[in-house]
């Protein structure tokens, strides 16, 4: 038997993924982005990987 | 524990694997370079969702006693170092996207295969070391 804490994690882990993958399915279709959608693309990247950094979501400070 | 470990990592792997971008499928009429742009895209949303998703259960976990500050560790470790890669990408994407250049690409190449190999990492250890006490 898988324990309870981890059997809800996988859970948890499947539906979260699987509700990132529909959403991204919706998105705006590559072959119609310019650049300077790519490249907004990336600047909110960058801004949400500053928010979730590693130390951040383990609940570490620096 | 090793018994339930043993049945839980084949079940997680497949549910990542099954995820991938690699198993996304493409539209047949994409450009190369759309091609590539969408891949690197796709492959940093994942890095992004399973470094959160992973780090966010090994919070929580931790934070219930259900694995060690040993085993906390290593995936913090390990989940740096995807961060790290997702940041080289990243950059290695904004060099290619201005300037579309063949070396661009072959770096920006460079950096993905760096990152899909880390992302293995961080996850092999969440499987592996889960609910490891």
């Amino acid at each position: 038997m898988i324990p309870i804490p981890i059997a809800l994690e996988l859970i948890h882990i499947a539906t979260k993924i699987g509700v990132k993958y529909m959403e991204k399915r919706a998105q705006k279709p590559i072959e119609e982005w310019s650049d300077n959608d790519a490249l907004k693309w990336m600047r909110d990247y960058e801004k949400e990987l500053d928010e979730t950094s590693t130390d951040k979501l383990l609940g570490i400070d620096d | 524990m090793s018994k339930v470990l043993v049945r839980s990592v084949p079940l997680f792997l497949i549910l990542l694997i099954a995820c991938t971008p690699a198993c996304t499928p493409k539209s047949p009429d994409l450009s190369p370079r759309e091609d590539m742009l969408l891949t690197v895209r796709d492959w940093l949303e994942y890095a992004q969702d399973a470094r959160v998703t992973v780090l966010t259960s090994v919070k929580r976990l931790h934070d219930q006693g259900a694995i060690s500050d040993d085993v906390f560790q290593k995936v913090r470790v390990a989940g740096q170092a995807v961060e790290d890669a997702q940041r080289a990408v990243l950059l290695a994407k904004k060099s290619y996207v201005l300037a579309t250049t063949d070396d661009k690409l072959s770096h920006l190449m460079e950096m993905l295969k760096t990152l899909k190999d880390t992302i293995w990492e961080v996850e092999r250890l969440w499987a592996k070391y889960g609910g490891d006490k």
